[in-house]
């Protein structure tokens, strides 16, 4: 018992990201479950993360309602993203939600509020490992559940073939901007958390790379099932710590597990597996 | 009045920088449908290239852009070789090749650090004499005037390449519509080929400029933000659309120079990218793009 | 149940649907047929809300559907299964039945969350009842496999099964039995007929294999560039006279020069040439042969497989059995750069000029492989054989009328010197008299030695200007010979009307 301890003190900051990951992952998961690539998550993520944090640290509120009101703008922030983007198809809405990274990235590197290029420092650290993990379980049954429900079929449908989907009777546009409130409601939980394990919150985290490392989670997992992304999100945190000595090829692993991946394991490192399990459940 | 001019030649400047980077990623986009996210990471091997001769060899500046240019040509190659052509085999989706070109954009920056280490570098203060020109109130440098000619000499030649050539018009053939090329014998994986080469190479060019006029600007990182400034270009100006890349370019680069002269500049950015969500949102074609035959 | 009243559809300046109106009553089953491009899937996606008329009306069960999107449409009760199959099909047959279920079903989110006894209920309700729907369609034993993985013909079932799940009221298959063998066929009119006795249901239907339409439809109506021409009982409009003609085309009055008796040496073999896409096997087993001096034409109904065989020869599509030969040389399964390169011209169907380049620079697209220094002076030969073209020169290929695009787009094809100029539909989309121009043309290319192989929808006019013709149905040569004999043969009738 003790070693467990032990060797969860040394790693626990390690240990809560990943499950900050998970959740990131999650979030873009979500969107490409009705065919949508956002890459807005990891700008998402910060709104609830600012929020969460300059309600605890300047007003002392309590942690629920912080990452309530964190993951609430984020998710109401989502939505507004979302409603004009349903015009857009594939990779123009991509480069739409990057856009729209950079705008967060940008205000939050100007506005008083958020402390400018610095940010902000001195959140009080209120998170620990059941509060990570515990929305984490909580958001990965929503999945679960998620997936063999009706708005879950609605979302594969519409993947597949909005077209089709339309002619089926599914409201495209509701499920759609669904989708985006979902997305934007996790990454703002995932934000808010991880500041408060951090204590602190600065304008890059809503920056590019960060927008690459959330797609990387899920792509790496595979987003055949929710399991993909969590997998993804943890593997990829821990294991470039585990891999420390390849420190200096972080970036090129990165880079190859995408491209590698994307060619020969189209739906992830779970396809393996999976492949037959997938199958059973429906 | 005379501010306004004078920026209005720095933005100039600048914004062939922009048009040129832009190019590349139009010529891909026109005959492959993607979007070439390494793009901005080839701009970076250009320039760092370039220092390498400049520093290393003492090349002159004609030699050093000519190495770029054609090393960055064959960098652009091995991309499609390695990335691309694999997944037009698996037919892949097109978020399927975004996705690695992110990747391919990684691993570049990566080996980028390797070679060069992650400190910014300059170039060597002899490479462009620093001279000025006045006139009419505006100052020019030596630098500005020789931007601006690479920049108008790559794009005559590009133009002269597409409407001259057989090459040139295979390609405008391949992207307007490949099915048709293919019966006119035109074989595709070669003209795609040459595309790549063609489209790194204005693009390491573009990093190699970029170089010369911002001091301390050369690192693996430095294509962090034209890649998305790239993108913003091409989006305004229209996808495929040549034309409609310089134009986008030029608005781009004279936009960030007057917003920085105007407004606040930490905004710059900002800006730019609130204008690409907005043109995004309401004319996804860009200013010149059209429909294209395989659209429908 | 169904009204159209003078239903309009333009697209620039094409009518696509011309003043259309009929009426479906209840229980019926009507059938809409007609060539190529008369405009019923686009009335189809009218009737559904994924277009909007730009004239008419369109009224369901009393109700006018204008302006309503698809998902509004459906949920009206207008189900339809689409010409090119739109399934999802990376989810089991199953999955595709149940997400067609989507507006019978109410569970919300919550309950799903929850698991409550309303989702539970209505999970094991749907299950089942996609089970039924499947049985139904006669996919019952494959409702584990994913819908790609399922055989053509078993997918189109899949997609009706996924329409019947919606409950609708209104069922429009658009070409049902496209790709099937006679077999499915038979199956087919059989799963129709018991929607209707069974389900109540009324069905519009869109097909082009006759058999099936005149053995199940109670009525049908006749579309030609984009107008109604006929309405009424299946056994009355397959002998109209205006129908024969919109589908076989129309004689010209003259008389043509009687073509020279002609077959030199073999041009191009094909032989027992079997070609698909996808899971979808159009040609089986198909032989042609083109002689030297030969106008050879090859007719039959939309949708038989003729651009199919023009593809395969050009490469486009591989075969996936037998051999094509060029002057003896095999080219089945080469890259289309190297059969240019041997001396085959493909003009496509619809033209399809490289619209953004001028007139010259297409013709100078058509010289790409050529490495001679006589290219320029093809050119101006070339300008001057059609002067029209000559005329237009500079102007951007894709402002010419269809006419001038079907030139430049034959002279782009002579522009390589091939040994074998094959044209695709030339006649499609074209006034009539443009189309003699086009024929005259193409009998003045041949006399001076072109081997020519013609696909033509247009049966009468090509096979006045042919040699030889050859009749394909549903993907098989069913009968070849003399042009001039096969004019008046009944089987040319029958393959295309039934």
């Amino acid at each position: 018992m003790t070693a467990v301890l032990s060797f969860y003190n040394a790693y626990s900051t390690l240990i809560l990201f990943s499950g900050v990951a998970a959740l990131l992952a999650l979030s873009i998961y979500v969107t490409l479950m009705a065919g949508q690539l956002s890459l807005g998550n990891a700008a998402l993520a910060t709104i609830g993360g600012y929020t969460a944090a300059i309600l605890t640290r300047d007003h002392h509120a309590p942690l629920g309602l912080a990452l309530a009101s964190g993951a609430l703008l984020a998710t109401v922030v989502a939505v507004i993203i979302g409603f004009p983007s349903l015009r857009l198809r594939g990779v123009y809405l991509a480069i739409a939600t990057l856009a729209f990274g950079e705008v967060v990235r940008v205000a939050a590197l100007n506005l008083k509020i958020t402390g400018g290029a610095l940010g902000l420092v001195g959140i009080p650290a209120l998170a620990g490992f059941w509060h990570v993990y515990g929305v984490l379980a909580v958001v990965a049954f929503f999945f679960y559940r998620l997936e063999r429900s009706r708005v879950g079929r609605a979302f594969a449908a519409i993947r597949e073939d909005e077209t089709a989907a339309q002619a089926i009777g599914i409201r495209v546009t509701y499920y759609k901007v669904l989708a985006f409130a979902i997305a934007g409601f996790v990454s703002g939980l995932a934000g808010g958390l991880s500041v408060h394990f951090t204590y602190v919150i600065s304008p890059a985290q809503a920056s590019f790379a960060e927008a690459v490392n959330i797609l990387t989670y899920a792509v790496f997992g595979g987003t055949a099932t929710f399991l993909g992304p969590v997998v993804g999100g943890i593997a990829l945190t821990v294991l470039p710590e585990a891999l420390r000595f390849l420190k200096e090829y972080r970036l090129l692993l990165n880079g190859a597990i995408l491209v590698l991946v994307t060619i020969y394991l189209p739906q992830g490192i779970l396809t393996l597996p999976l492949g037959r399990w997938r199958r059973a459940r429906m | 009045m005379t501010v306004f001019l004078q920026q209005l030649a720095n933005g100039i400047s600048l914004g062939s920088v922009y048009a040129l980077f832009a190019l590349g990623f139009t010529l891909v986009f026109g005959v492959l449908e993607i979007i070439n996210l390494a793009h901005a990471a080839v701009l970076a091997v250009g320039a760092l290239l370039a220092y390498t001769l400049f520093t290393r060899l003492g090349a002159g500046l004609i030699p050093a852009l000519l190495g770029a240019f054609i090393g960055t040509g064959l960098l652009g190659i091995v991309i499609d070789f390695v990335a691309f052509r694999p997944l037009r085999i698996r037919q892949a989706s097109r978020l399927a090749s975004l996705i690695t070109s992110i990747g391919i954009a990684l691993i570049l920056v990566n080996l980028a650090q390797i070679l060069w280490g992650a400190e910014p570098l300059s170039y060597p203060p002899g490479v462009v004499p620093l001279r000025f020109f006045t006139g009419g109130g505006l100052t020019v440098s030596l630098l500005q005037i020789i931007t601006l000619a690479t920049t108008v000499v790559l794009l005559i030649g590009l133009r002269l390449l597409l409407t001259r050539t057989k090459i040139g018009m295979a390609i405008r053939a391949v992207a307007e519509n490949p099915a048709t090329a293919s019966l006119l014998g035109m074989p595709f994986d070669r003209v795609v080929m040459f595309t790549f080469f063609l489209s790194s190479a204005l693009g390491g060019v573009a990093g190699v400029l970029v170089g010369m006029l911002l001091q301390g600007s050369v690192s693996p990182f430095m294509g962090n933000t034209y890649g998305l400034k790239g993108l913003a270009a091409i989006i305004l100006g229209g996808m495929g659309d040549v034309t409609g890349a310089v134009l986008g370019g030029l608005i781009m680069g004279i936009g960030e120079i007057m917003i920085v002269q105007y407004l606040n500049s930490s905004y710059r950015d900002g800006v730019a990218f609130g204008l690409l969500f907005l043109v995004l949102i309401i004319r996804p074609t860009g200013l010149l793009g059209q429909r294209r035959s395989r659209e429908v | 149940m169904l009204e159209c009243d003078d239903v309009s559809r333009t697209f620039g300046g094409l009518k696509a649907v011309d003043r259309v109106s009929f009426t479906v009553g209840e229980g019926e089953i009507f059938g809409l047929i007609g060539p190529n491009g008369a405009g019923k899937t686009t009335l189809f996606n009218i009737i559904t809300g994924l277009l909007l008329p730009t004239a008419g009306r369109v009224r369901f069960r009393g109700n006018d559907l204008n302006g309503l999107g698809p998902d509004d449409v459906a949920a009206r009760g207008v189900a339809r299964t689409f010409q090119n199959i739109r399934l999802f099909r990376e989810m089991s047959a199953l999955e595709n039945v149940i997400v067609g279920q989507h507006l019978r079903t109410r569970a919300s989110l919550l309950d799903a969350m929850v698991a409550s006894r309303a989702y539970r209920v209505e999970e094991a309700r749907v299950r089942v009842r996609a089970r039924e729907l499947l049985d139904l369609v006669g996919l019952g034993g494959r409702a584990g496999e994913l819908g790609r993985h399922l055989p053509y013909g078993d997918q189109r079932r899949l997609e009706i099964a996924r329409a019947l799940a919606m409950e609708p009221r209104l069922l429009l298959l658009d070409e049902p039995a496209a790709g099937m063998n006679p077999a499915e066929t038979q199956a087919l009119m059989v799963l129709i007929s018991r929607l209707r006795h069974e389900m109540g249901l009324t069905i519009l239907l869109i097909e082009h294999d006759m058999k099936l339409v005149m053995g199940v439809c109670d009525r049908i109506a006749v579309l030609n560039f984009g107008k109604k021409i006929a309405d009424g009982a299946p056994q009355e409009v397959r002998h109209d006279p205006a129908v024969v003609e919109a589908y076989l085309g129309s004689r010209t009055g003259e008389a043509r020069t009687a073509p020279r008796t002609a077959g030199g040496e073999p041009v191009l073999d094909v032989e027992a040439v079997s070609a698909g896409y996808g899971p979808v096997e159009v040609l089986h087993r198909v032989s042609i042969r083109v002689r030297e001096g030969q106008i050879v034409t090859l007719v039959g109904a939309n949708g038989a497989g003729k651009t199919t065989l023009l593809r395969t020869v050009s490469g486009l599509v591989k075969p996936r059995a037998g051999q094509i030969r060029l002057r003896g040389a095999a080219i089945a399964g080469a890259r289309p750069d190297r059969i240019v390169a041997a001396g085959v011209a493909h003009v496509p169907e619809g033209r399809q000029v490289l619209a953004r380049m001028t007139v010259l620079e297409n013709l100078r697209a058509g010289a790409y492989q050529r490495r001679d220094r006589a290219v320029e002076r093809d050119l101006e030969a070339m300008l001057e054989r059609f002067p029209v073209l000559g005329e237009r020169r500079a102007q951007v290929a894709g402002t010419l009328s269809g006419g001038e695009q079907q030139m430049l787009a034959i002279a782009r094809g002579l522009m390589s010197q091939p040994r074998l100029l094959m044209l695709d539909e030339p006649s499609l989309g074209l006034a009539p008299i443009v189309v003699e121009r086009i024929f005259e043309i193409i009998q003045e290319l041949n006399a001076r030695g072109v081997p020519i192989l013609l696909v033509e929808q247009n049966a009468h006019l090509a096979l006045e200007v042919a040699h030889w013709g050859y009749v394909l149905e549903t993907g098989r040569i069913v009968k070849d010979g003399p042009a001039d004999r096969l004019r008046g043969d009944e089987a040319v009738r029958r393959a295309y009307l039934g």
